[in-house]
C-alpha cells in the first residue's frame, strides 16, 4: 500500500511529466532538428527523470535538471547520429505538418515560403550556435547558466549569440 | 556614449546582451531605437517561427540510398575477388612439365598416324588417270583448220575438244 507521500511524489512527478514535456521535446527538436530522434531523447529524459526522482529528491530546479540532462542527451545523440544516418538510410528527417495544423495568424503574416527558409538558415548554424540561441532565445536562460551548462564563457555564449542572430536577422533583412 | 552603435553592440542588445551604457544609448539616440526595434522585432518573428511552427521536411533523395551502399559492394565484391584469386593460386598445382624429346616423338607419330594417311590417301577405288600429251601433228593439223588443239585432254572429250582450263581435274573411274 502506497504512503501518501509516495502518492504524492507520483502526482508531483506526472505533473512535471505533463508541464514539461511539450518543452523539452521542443527543445530537442529544435537541437537534433529530427523528431523521431527528438521523441526518442525525450523519452530517455524523463526515464533519467523517474529514476533520479526515486533515488534523490532534494534537487531544487528540476526544470533546470530537465534541461541539463536534455542538453547532454542531444550531445550524446548527435555523436552518434552518424551511425544512425548510415544504419536508417535516412538523413535528417524533419516532422511532417501536423495533420490538425491550422494556420497561425503569425503564419499568415510571414507565409510558408519564409518560414521554410528560416528554418534552411536555422539549420545552416553551428551545433553549439544553434545551442546557444536555443537555450538564450527560446528557453530565456541567463546567460551565465547557458555558459555553465554548455561549459563554456560568458564571452563565448555572447558571441555564438551574435554569430547565430547575425545569420537569422539576415535572412529577414534580404526577404 | 556620443556615437551610434555599431551593428554588432545593437543585436546583441536586441538579444538582451547589452550594457547598460548600450541601453542608455538606444534610449536616447532615435537613429539607433530604430534600429535596435528593428532587430527586436526580427527576433521575436525568428524566435515565435521556432517555437510554433514544425521544421520543413527535407526526404533523403532515393539516389542517396544506393550511393551509400556502393562503396561497401564495390569493396566486398574486391575483397571477393581478392579471396577467391588466392583460394586458385593456393589450391592449383604446378603442371608436369613434358619431356622435350617425348613432346617431339609425339608429334611425329601423330604426324605419320593421322596426317599422313588424310593427306596422302591412296585406295583401290580411286585411280587417277593423266591425260596422254597432245602430238605435233594434232598441233599442224589445228593450224591448218585456223584452229588449237585440246592439250593434254583424255581421249573421251577428244572429239569435241574445246579449250577448258579445268581438264586436268577430269578423272576417269
Amino acid at each position: 500500500m502506497k504512503t501518501a507521500i509516495e502518492i504524492d511524489a507520483n502526482a508531483s512527478c506526472e505533473s512535471l511529466f505533463r508541464t514539461q514535456y511539450p518543452r523539452i521535446v521542443r527543445l530537442c527538436r529544435l537541437l537534433l532538428l529530427d523528431a523521431y530522434e527528438a521523441e526518442e531523447v525525450t523519452q530517455e529524459v524523463f526515464e533519467k527523470l523517474v529514476r533520479q526522482w526515486q533515488s534523490d529528491n532534494t534537487i531544487v530546479s528540476w526544470e533546470a535538471w530537465l534541461t541539463r540532462v536534455a542538453v547532454n542527451a542531444c550531445h550524446d545523440r548527435r555523436r552518434s547520429s552518424w551511425w544512425k544516418w548510415w544504419r536508417n538510410g535516412r538523413v535528417r528527417t524533419q516532422t511532417d505538418e501536423p495533420k490538425d495544423h491550422q494556420p497561425t495568424p503569425e503564419e499568415r503574416m510571414l507565409g510558408l515560403e519564409q518560414q521554410r527558409r528560416l528554418w534552411s538558415r536555422f539549420q545552416q548554424l553551428s551545433p553549439r550556435q544553434r545551442e546557444v540561441f536555443i537555450l538564450r532565445r527560446i528557453e530565456g536562460l541567463p546567460t551565465e547558466q547557458v555558459a555553465n551548462l554548455l561549459g563554456v564563457t560568458t564571452g563565448s555564449v555572447k558571441r555564438h549569440l551574435f554569430h547565430a542572430v547575425q545569420h537569422l536577422q539576415k535572412m529577414l533583412g534580404d526577404y | 556614449m556620443d556615437r551610434c552603435l555599431p551593428k554588432r553592440a545593437l543585436l546583441l542588445c536586441a538579444a538582451g546582451e547589452g550594457t547598460n551604457e548600450q541601453l542608455l544609448h538606444v534610449a536616447t539616440c532615435n537613429s539607433c531605437q530604430r534600429r535596435y526595434l528593428r532587430f527586436v522585432r526580427d527576433l521575436e518573428t525568428i524566435e515565435q517561427v521556432l517555437r510554433e511552427t514544425p521544421p520543413a521536411i527535407t526526404v533523403t533523395p532515393p539516389f542517396l540510398h544506393y550511393n551509400r551502399w556502393l562503396p561497401v559492394t564495390a569493396a566486398l565484391a574486391v575483397i571477393i575477388v581478392l579471396v577467391w584469386g588466392w583460394r586458385v593460386q593456393q589450391v592449383s598445382e604446378p603442371l608436369p612439365s613434358v619431356d622435350q624429346a617425348a613432346k617431339q616423338e609425339a608429334i611425329v607419330r601423330f604426324l605419320q598416324d593421322e596426317v599422313s594417311p588424310a593427306v596422302f590417301l591412296v585406295t583401290p577405288q580411286r585411280e587417277f588417270i593423266a591425260p596422254a600429251p597432245v602430238s605435233d601433228a594434232r598441233y599442224l593439223e589445228a593450224a591448218l583448220t585456223d584452229g588449237w588443239p585440246c592439250e593434254w585432254q583424255s581421249a573421251a572429250f577428244a572429239s569435241t575438244c574445246e579449250f577448258y582450263p579445268l581438264s586436268l581435274t577430269f578423272v576417269k573411274r
